[in-house]
Formats: C-alpha cells, sequence, structure tokens
C-alpha cells in the first residue's frame, strides 16, 4: 500500500493515471447512456458486434500504415460498419442476428489474419483484444478524443432527448409523428462506433461491448423512469470503472478484465437484490391473501 | 372536404398487392371501424393512411385543416414496450414530440399532457412505471399519448389484442366516449366482428378480394356481414 501511495506522489506517474481515468470515465459515461438506448431497442448484439469490428478496423488501419493515427482511422472503417449492420438487421436480410454474427467473426477473422501478416501476434494485437496491460500507452491524444466522445453524446441528449425517448419507445409512433426514425438510430450506432473505438484500447474489443449492456441493464432493475435509468447508468459505470481500475492497480490486473468484473458483480447483486424483492412481495401478497 | 378521402388505393410491398382499390371518405365526427380477417392487410392500410407506405396507385388525401402528421395514431404492442423503464407521464408526454426542433417539452406540451391523462383517469397513476401496469391500463396510456398528439383523428390498431373481455369493453366504451361528447374523428382497425359496436358510423370490410365501405346499417344488410359472402 505505502509503495502506491509512494508512486502516487512521482508527478509523472500521476499524470499518467490522471489521464487514464479521464479517458476510462469519458468512454465508461458514454459507453452506459448509449447502451440504454441499445439494450431497450434489442440492439445489443450490434454494440457487441461492432466492438469486434473495431478489432478488424485497428488491424487495417495498422496495416495502412496509419501509425499513430489508427484509432482517428478506425473511426470511420467502424462507423460504416455500424451502418451496414443497421441496414442488415432492419432489412431482415441474412436475417437479423445472423448478419451481426457474420460480420462481428468476418471483422475479426479478418484482423487476426492481418496481424499476423504484418506485425504478428505483438503486444499490440493483445492490447487491442484484450485491453492494454499497462496504463502508459495512453496517449494525450486519447484524452482529447475520449473527452469529444463523452461532449458529443452529453450534446445528443440533451438536445435530442424528447425524440430520444420517443423513438426509444416506439419508432412506428414516432415515424407517424414525422420524426426521423432513422437519423436517430443512426447517430446511435456512430456514437457507439466511436466508443467502441476510443475504449478498445483500455478495455480491449472483447469486453468492450459489456460497458454498453451491463449498467444499462442494471438501471434498468433499479429505475422506473426513463430518465431515472439514463442517470443511474451513467453513474454506475463511472464508479464501476472507478472501483475497477483501482483493483487493478492494486492487484496489477488488466484493467479491462478489472472493470468489468466489477460491473458484473454490481449487476448481479442488483439481480439477487431485485429477486429477493419480487419474492418478499409475492409472500406479503400471499399472507394478506389468506 | 372530408378529413380523408381514398380513391381507388391500392397498397403493398414491392410488387405484392396487399389491398386492392379502397374507396373510402372520412368526415369529421365520424366513428370508422374497418373490419377483415387477419392477413388482409388491414395494418397495411393503416400504414398507408399514416404515410409509412406511398399507394402503388390511387390517391389519399388529407383536408379540413388535418395532415398526414396530425393523426394521433395508437399502434400495436411492441415487444420492446413490455419492460421498458418509463414512467406513465413520459410516455403520455411523449406524444407532444414533433418533427420540430425542441430539445425539451414545453408548458403547453406538459398541460396538454396533463389534460390528456385527465380526460383518461390515469392522472392518479402518472409516476407510475408502464411495465407495472395492467394491460387496459397500458392501453388507456398510449391513448392518452395518441391525445397528446392529435385533437382531430385517433387511428387505432387493434387495440384490444391482449386485453380480457372486460378491459376491452372498456376500452371501447372510451373511444366511443371521445368521439360523442369530445368530437374526437376515429378510426378503429379491427378483425373482431364482436368489436362492432353501436358507436360505429360507417364500416370499411376489406375481404381477400373486394372491400365494401358504407354505413354500419348498409353493412350489416350487406354480403359481407359475418363473412355471408365467403359462405
Amino acid at each position: 500500500m505505502k509503495m502506491i501511495f509512494e508512486l502516487l506522489s512521482d508527478p509523472v506517474i500521476s499524470r499518467i493515471i490522471v489521464r487514464a481515468l479521464i479517458v476510462g470515465a469519458a468512454v465508461s459515461l458514454s459507453a452506459s447512456v448509449l447502451g440504454v438506448t441499445m439494450v431497450l431497442r434489442r440492439m445489443s448484439m450490434i454494440g457487441d458486434g461492432l466492438a469486434h469490428a473495431g478489432f478488424g478496423a485497428l488491424a487495417a488501419a495498422t496495416l495502412c500504415g496509419a501509425g499513430d493515427l489508427k484509432t482517428e482511422v478506425s473511426i470511420p472503417i467502424v462507423m460504416a460498419t455500424a451502418l451496414l449492420l443497421m441496414w442488415l438487421s432492419e432489412s431482415g436480410a441474412l436475417g437479423g442476428d445472423a448478419a451481426v454474427a457474420v460480420i462481428s467473426t468476418g471483422m475479426m477473422t479478418a484482423g487476426v489474419l492481418i496481424f499476423s501478416f504484418t506485425t504478428g501476434y505483438t503486444a499490440d494485437m493483445c492490447s487491442s483484444l484484450f485491453g492494454s496491460a499497462s496504463i502508459l500507452t495512453i496517449t494525450d491524444r486519447d484524452l482529447w478524443l475520449s473527452l469529444l466522445l463523452a461532449a458529443a453524446v452529453a450534446a445528443f441528449f440533451l438536445l435530442f432527448y424528447a425524440k430520444i425517448f420517443s423513438v426509444t419507445f416506439d419508432d412506428v409512433f414516432s415515424f407517424a409523428s414525422g420524426i426521423n426514425v432513422w437519423a436517430y438510430k443512426l447517430a446511435v450506432a456512430a456514437l457507439v462506433a466511436v466508443t467502441v473505438v476510443v475504449g478498445m484500447k483500455m478495455i480491449g474489443s472483447l469486453m468492450i461491448s459489456a460497458l454498453v449492456v451491463f449498467p444499462a441493464l442494471t438501471a434498468m432493475r433499479l429505475c422506473r423512469s426513463f430518465a431515472g435509468v439514463l442517470a443511474v447508468s451513467g453513474t454506475v459505470s463511472v464508479l464501476g470503472f472507478l472501483v475497477g481500475f483501482a483493483v487493478s492497480c492494486v492487484l496489477s490486473l488488466p484493467v479491462g478484465a478489472s472493470v468489468v468484473a466489477v460491473d458484473l458483480v454490481i449487476f448481479a447483486v442488483v439481480c439477487a437484490i431485485s429477486a429477493l424483492r419480487t419474492a418478499h412481495k409475492k409472500r406479503l401478497a400471499r399472507n394478506a391473501a389468506v | 372536404m372530408a378529413l380523408i378521402e381514398c380513391r381507388g388505393v391500392t397498397l403493398g410491398y414491392g410488387g405484392d398487392v396487399a389491398v386492392r382499390g379502397v374507396d373510402m371518405t372520412v368526415s369529421k365526427g365520424d366513428y370508422l371501424f374497418i373490419i377483415g380477417e387477419n392477413g388482409s392487410g388491414k395494418s397495411t392500410l393503416v400504414k398507408g393512411l399514416l404515410g409509412l407506405i406511398s399507394p402503388l396507385s390511387g390517391t389519399i388525401r388529407y383536408g379540413d385543416g388535418l395532415t398526414r402528421r396530425g393523426i394521433g395514431y395508437l399502434p400495436q404492442k411492441t415487444e420492446v414496450q413490455r419492460d421498458f423503464p418509463a414512467s406513465v407521464r413520459e410516455v403520455v408526454t411523449s406524444g407532444c414530440v414533433s418533427s420540430g426542433f425542441h430539445p425539451f417539452y414545453t408548458r403547453a406540451d406538459r398541460e396538454r399532457a396533463h389534460a390528456a391523462m385527465m380526460r383518461l383517469h390515469i392522472h392518479d397513476i402518472e409516476k407510475k412505471s408502464y411495465r407495472e401496469l395492467s394491460g387496459g391500463q397500458q392501453q388507456r396510456v398510449l391513448l392518452a399519448r395518441a391525445l397528446c398528439a392529435t385533437r382531430t383523428l385517433l387511428l387505432l390498431d387493434e387495440p384490444a389484442t391482449g386485453l380480457d373481455p372486460e378491459a376491452a369493453s372498456e376500452l371501447y366504451a372510451t373511444v366511443g366516449s371521445l368521439n360523442r361528447d369530445d368530437g374526437v374523428t376515429v378510426i378503429m382497425v379491427s378483425h373482431d366482428m364482436d368489436a362492432l359496436s353501436s358507436e360505429a358510423g360507417h364500416v370499411l370490410y376489406i375481404g381477400r378480394d373486394k372491400t365494401f365501405f358504407g354505413t354500419r346499417q348498409e353493412y350489416i344488410s350487406s354480403p359481407y356481414f359475418r363473412g355471408k359472402a365467403g359462405e
């Protein structure tokens, strides 16, 4: 413990840690808020597919020699994949979820092949899949990208809150009211695409979709209103990240897996509590009936 | 001028025709009952009236101050809504959204939502979660949302699906009273012959290859009543 405090007092190390904390919190917040609409609209698998596509996109960017700019190059590729996935799942071509499976495994395969042809199975590939083992690799550019992403997500939800609710709850009614439903669905998918790419470096592409799904599911069990679910999902996600990050530092575990494990524990606890509460209510009702 | 006027409307997807040659008019204060068996193309006609799909041939015209966007629509229930965490108030108020740019609901929107909840007697459960309500209550909430979207015309697509008979007849009574007492024009779509209430002034029957439009009396004495034409 003492060693950790000594490390934290080092200005260089504390700067690295603060940078990682900001990137992680921004990504967690964006993923969890977008996750609420994704989960409710039954689009969780699209989020997962995009996360896998992110790995392929990163490999392609490396192949193109994007170097330090590979995150920026990956973003449009994943966004294009988001568009394709949305179109395939809405049009029913290839049968909805099968389309997601085809694209996500296809992009993963492309990624693995590209990596083995170019750099080989390196630390680079490992960190894209499982998240970085060390937070040293997070750059200032990652910091700015993640802040930009969080600002974009916040602005989207604040400016279009009423319409986002309407489209999420009932897209046919919204369409009939003259709302451009497609534009909203695409905006959500595009923002998820950016979240996936920005968050992949720290969390890893195999686990980043957990940040989209778990906090939203936890919040749905705790809250009765849409506004409440959004607020709780964001809070739970950022808290989960902070705890997971601390755990990973103390036990020297990978950040991504630690954060997802904490999210999973929170979800399990909330599920258990709500199951107990339901059972208790049933028992009370039965006793009242007798 | 009528609110809605359909002349020779044929609708379908791609090359497949679902409804052929619909002629009908809906005027202010009418109660139109659209009846037809499952798969007869009722839902396609609803999509056409809402402008979600364009007719393959024929014309649908809106008049008397009604626009396509001014229709208060009560869609069939979806899988998404079954476990959706939203308060009654949130759902009803969402009926006020329009295509313009308004980040938040205005005071007028909130007042309109409140009035709709009062009218349908759900104001005392406005803080409850939609997913915890009974089927009948959920339909009341969606009806209130539709009232927020319109003052003129309600279009209800199989609203009694999944309701027990008591809740269904209560819903029909509410819709009838909105038509009678509040002057709201109603288009009710159903496959349930028994639901043809005395409130309905006109009937549009959609058969496999023939449609019939007339007053309730004309329909009852026509060969299409209770599927007699097919026997």
